[in-house]
């Protein structure tokens, strides 16, 4: 008897280019699936800033989880994690720091979980895999022995409720659907629209590219924020070691911070990355600018994350 | 009996040239290239394996004589000439061996340019968008003006058709042309 594989038929239909028709007949907009993941509450966020001038990336990384009492109550042995970095662009500049990707999964391979996928899909029109190629994370992929998915080229898409205002359902690529675990690696960049990108805005990394155009064509502050609302990271590593400022995300001015900024509340950790931001460059009022970042303020109003530096621990180490 | 014989000589020039159009990288003057390229069509498969996919063959209403030749089309995808998968040899011009595609220096290449119309961009209508100032390889091809608008320069401009790929207004706000296109002379 044949049955029916509504995934593989998805994959055929959105390979082939099918899916702009048959997207139109209602029977086949599939089911709207319900979101997988609750957001993890944390009452007091704790964000680690590590500094090295030296850039021993690993004892970084190493140092600020250890700050944080270690992954284990985010990472166990059945969970999928996916892994997001910042490879959206075909300038290296533009992208995280491979180093640190790698300085990661390395860490997070400890924990013994699953799976490991890193994945991400490129802002429209660049091409995900050769993004991959020119920043190295093939070669650490390999090395490593974990997952590397270009999810422009998986196809598999489904279709996810969310929680939020403007957006009440949103079409993401399946493995990112399917991870227990979001680990965002954003680049601390400016962004011409939104303010700052950081692990928030990073996660418009797992949409196909026609939802990308749809978020700018809404509203992209508030579709951020609905995004995060079923898909917001569980740890947020900032790579802060060379920032780029003032103008974004493609090019500005790039700055030395040698930082990494870590937590587990993305929220706390993109206000006070964008603090950072804001004092490098010099800006009279930092805290005044960030509260001028819609989708940081946003998301601390429905209740993502802390936003409020007041109400955030800090913690400085240099190494 | 003049004035139709002008009419139909229009209309024969209609359908033996309309238009310029966008070519792949590396192309030689125009005149020169209709005699060279045999249309063989081995850049348009050389783009779809190992480039972007965005080369198209130029269909009728392009004129007979352009008719089959290859054309840059950013609406399936941007050309990655410059900044992207094909630098700094383009599959295109390798593949090319009439030389009606030649080698060049990639910081010479210009496809064209893009016109922005204004009443159908996002940013200059509801606010918000600015896609094409995200995706564009060029610093300085795109500025932002005080108004949250995207300014093109044409100058700067390398007619990659990146922000065309991408803006995501209905119908598209952008449009690449071969105006100021760079090509090489024979
Ligand atoms: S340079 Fe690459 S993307 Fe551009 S036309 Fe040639 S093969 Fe296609
Ligand atoms: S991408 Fe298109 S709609 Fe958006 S700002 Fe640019 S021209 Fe306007
Ligand atoms: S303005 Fe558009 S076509 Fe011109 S270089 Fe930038 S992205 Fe390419």
């Amino acid at each position: 008897m044949f049955k029916f594989n509504y995934s593989k038929f998805n994959r055929v239909v959105t390979l082939t280019g099918l899916d702009t028709i048959v997207g139109f007949l209602p029977f086949f907009r599939g089911k709207v699936l319900k979101p997988r993941k609750s957001i993890r509450k944390i009452a007091k966020p704790k964000v680690v800033i590590v500094k090295s001038p030296r850039r021993d990336i690993e004892l970084m990384v190493r140092r600020a989880f250890n700050i944080l009492d270690g992954l284990s109550d985010i990472i166990g042995s059945d969970s999928t994690i996916l892994i997001k970095p910042n490879v959206g662009f075909s300038y290296v500049e533009a992208n995280t720091n491979p180093k640190v990707v790698e300085a990661v999964v390395k860490v997070v391979k400890e924990y013994n979980p699953r799976r490991i996928i890193i994945a991400e899909s490129a802002v429209r029109g660049s091409d995900t895999s050769y993004n991959f190629e020119i920043t190295g994370l093939y070669n650490i992929a390999r090395k490593y022995n974990v997952d590397i998915v270009d999810l422009k080229r998986s196809g598999d898409i489904v279709t996810v409720e969310t929680y939020g205002l403007k957006l009440k359902t949103v079409k993401v690529y399946r493995l990112a659907y399917e991870a227990d675990v979001i680990i965002s690696i954003p680049k601390l960049k400016r962004h011409v629209e939104a303010g700052v990108t950081i692990s928030l805005k990073n996660m418009m990394g797992i949409l196909p590219d026609s939802e990308k155009g749809r978020f700018h064509i809404l509203d992209l502050h508030q579709c951020i924020v609905d995004l995060n609302t079923v898909f917001k990271p569980d740890i947020a590593v900032v790579d802060a070691l060379d920032v780029m400022a003032f103008t974004g995300p493609s090019h500005g001015e790039m700055i030395k911070a040698n930082m990494i900024i870590v937590s587990k509340d993305a929220v706390a950790a993109d206000a006070i990355a964008a603090l950072e931001l804001f004092k490098l460059e010099g800006v009279k009022d930092p805290v005044r600018e960030l509260y001028s970042v819609k989708h940081i303020v946003q998301a601390e109003k429905m209740g993502l994350g802390t936003a409020n530096p007041e109400k955030i621990n800090v913690i400085r180490e240099v190494i | 009996m003049a004035k139709k014989l002008i009419a139909l000589g229009n209309i024969l020039r209609a359908i033996l040239d309309r238009g310029s159009v966008v070519r792949p990288p590396g192309a030689v003057v125009e005149n020169e290239f209709l005699k060279l390229c045999i249309k063989c069509n081995l850049c348009i498969e050389a783009c779809r394996v190992a480039g972007s996919g965005t080369l198209e063959r130029c269909s009728i209403l392009y004129g007979l004589k352009k008719y089959g030749t290859p054309r840059v089309n950013p609406l399936r995808a941007p050309c990655e000439a410059v900044k992207g998968r094909c630098e700094p040899k383009p599959p295109c011009i390798r593949v090319c061996f009439t030389g009606a595609l030649q080698l060049i220096d990639t910081s010479l290449i210009k496809l064209g340019s893009v016109v922005w119309i204004k009443d159908r961009c996002i940013a200059a209508t509801k606010g918000g968008c600015l896609i094409c100032y995200e995706v564009c390889p060029i610093p300085g091809a795109i500025k932002i003006t005080k108004e949250n608008t995207p300014e093109f320069n044409m100058e700067l401009c390398i007619g990659c058709g990146r922000c065309v790929n991408a803006c995501p207004a209905k119908p598209k706000a952008l449009k690449l042309l071969a105006k100021g296109e760079k090509r090489i002379v024979i």
